[in-house]
């Protein structure tokens, strides 16, 4: 059965994040500009949204004794270039761009105090500073050079994929909020799809984010759930993939109807469905 | 209902044995169930855990809740009653491990862990009661033969999202399972982590919990090999607590010990 490889540190797999950096990201979510000026630029959620899951997927690896490089991670930013955000060290560079989870842990750009509440374990809580760890800052700059980022996480993908030949196959999550301005994007993601291991073909999900209050798609199955009068929504839908079963599984236990056809793709997502698609997207199986 | 025993002074008649593979690809230290046995006195008590992979700390936690059940019973009162000092023992002793280490030890030790657990007790009047949360097994082998396989029949029983016990007193504890029967002289009895668990249930493994409960530590290692090359073990830690009781041994009528 395809994508059921273990993930183990003999067998890791890959997550690479591509995002969109262009101008129009400095704008809020739709419909946020009812709720006052203070709402946070698309840029910015999506920047927090990432640097959380990294974290997530680090604490996801960690033991005692350090982290396990179950995963091996990239960032790809879109924007005024393509560029990664956060870059292997020169000591260890395995030259697929791709960061072994334990280097990215060891290594974020800075830490920052943060109150959070804990229990007290008097069934209460308390507030206590942590330290968290931030890689990259949100930009929005220019245009959307998607189909050039697609190209960069191809040659990440062909070379990672030559390393770990038998792993659970890279995924690959691109999040947007508008069209690309340098070519046709499906192009470029049936190329990187066309990627392979043993165990499968490269796995793109992408997550369109929303400039109108209209309600999210999440995870539709057939073109006729996407808006009809969008021909972005159409191709976004046919670049993604669809969801390996324990990622179904994943979206099932988060309330989502799945079928066999189900892809990986949010159209109009808000904060809460960005959070919710890139948990599911980054669960690819059990780790041993 | 708590154990009850009447017994005491009479030293139980029986052999354990504790046997334990680590995941393949892992390195001892790495194993994370635990197991737990006395047979000192009435009632006999023995407790195997699974310590959840993602958490840090596991092992410990796996080990504090075994050992937690042979100290206090496998009952879910006695579970229930003591299962919020086992928490706050655990989360103290983690947060003096994860001082002035780096940022993620620390948010482990704080996100805590989580185990599945088995406990079961022996009474001298020849009554056993068993205690779960989560995917761990017991099996009663009598006369060669399977008589009792709790709290899961069928290997197709086993999930990959079993209920678990936290270590953080603020997220829910799921409810125990519990199971009372008689056992009998010549009785063994199998406690088995789920990975294992699921393989002896199996038909298609040709080992069951019957046979699980002969081998000794080179057997269960050789078996275990087998069974991953096979792909019918699930490559997890692989954990048998096996009580064979001695064929002398008949239960104590209870009526006998109220002089």
């Amino acid at each position: 059965m395809p994508y059921s490889a273990e993930i183990s540190r003999q067998q890791p797999t890959a997550v690479l994040f591509l995002l969109d950096q262009s101008a129009s990201m400095q704008e809020p979510f739709g419909g946020a500009e009812k709720t006052g000026d203070a709402a946070p630029s698309r840029a910015r959620v999506l920047a927090d949204t990432v640097n959380d899951l990294l974290q997530n997927l680090v604490l996801r690896c960690a033991k005692e004794e350090g982290v396990r490089d179950y995963f091996h991670v990239g960032v790809i930013g879109y924007g005024q270039r393509v560029q990664r955000l956060v870059q292997p060290t020169e000591e260890y560079d395995p030259g697929t761009g791709l960061v072994p989870i334990s280097h990215l842990a060891d290594r974020p750009q800075r830490m920052e105090q943060r109150v959070t509440e804990v229990d007290d374990g008097d069934g209460g809580t308390t507030e206590t500073r942590v330290k968290t760890p931030i890689w990259f800052d949100p930009q929005a700059k220019n245009g959307t050079p998607m189909c050039q980022a697609l190209d960069l996480a191809a040659q990440s993908v062909r070379d990672w994929i030559d390393q770990h030949p038998q792993s659970f196959p890279p995924i690959v999550l691109n999040v947007t909020d508008g069209e690309a301005t340098d070519g046709d994007p499906l192009r470029y993601a049936q190329e990187l799809r066309s990627f392979a291991t043993d165990d499968g073909e490269v796995l793109l999900f992408n997550v369109h984010l929303s400039a109108s209050e209209k309600p999210p798609v999440e995870l539709p199955s057939t073109t006729d759930e996407v808006p009809k009068d969008d021909e972005y929504a159409e191709v976004l839908f046919q670049m993604s993939s669809r969801l390996p079963f324990s990622m179904r599984s994943a979206a099932e236990q988060e309330g989502y109807s799945v079928t066999l056809d189900t892809r990986g793709f949010v159209f109009n997502a808000d904060p809460v469905s960005l959070v919710t698609f890139l948990e599911i997207g980054t669960r690819p199986s059990n780790l041993r | 209902m708590s154990e009850r025993d009447s017994s005491e002074g009479e030293r139980p008649a029986m052999q354990t044995r504790v046997l334990s593979v680590p995941k393949s690809g892992a390195e001892e230290k790495e194993y994370e169930d635990a197991a737990c046995v006395q047979t000192a006195a009435w009632p006999v008590r023995a407790a195997v855990a699974d310590g959840a992979t993602e958490s840090a700390f596991a092992r410990s936690w796996a080990e504090r809740l075994a050992r937690g059940v042979v100290e206090q019973g496998a009952t879910p009162e006695a579970f229930g009653n003591a299962v919020s000092d086992w928490q706050t023992e655990w989360r103290a002793a983690v947060r003096t491990r994860a001082q002035g280490r780096p940022w993620y030890v620390a948010a482990k030790a704080e996100e805590g862990a989580f185990a599945t657990l088995l406990g079961l007790s022996l009474t001298a009047d020849g009554q056993w009661r068993a205690v779960s949360v989560g995917d761990c097994c017991l099996f009663q082998v009598r006369d060669g033969a399977l008589v009792r396989s709790w709290p899961f029949g069928t290997a197709e029983a086993f999930t990959n999202r079993p209920a678990l016990v936290p270590s953080r007193p603020d997220q829910a504890l799921p409810a125990p399972e519990h199971a009372s029967e008689s056992w009998t002289a010549g009785d063994g009895f199998v406690l088995a982590t789920d990975a294992v668990a699921a393989w002896l249930l199996n038909p298609e493994s040709r080992v069951g919990p019957a046979t699980a409960g002969a081998w000794d530590d080179e057997q269960f290692r050789r078996a275990v090999d087998r069974g991953r090359a096979e792909e019918r073990l699930r490559n997890d830690d692989a954990t048998l607590l096996v009580i064979r009781i001695a064929e002398a041994e008949a239960p104590t009528p209870p009526s006998m010990n109220h002089s």
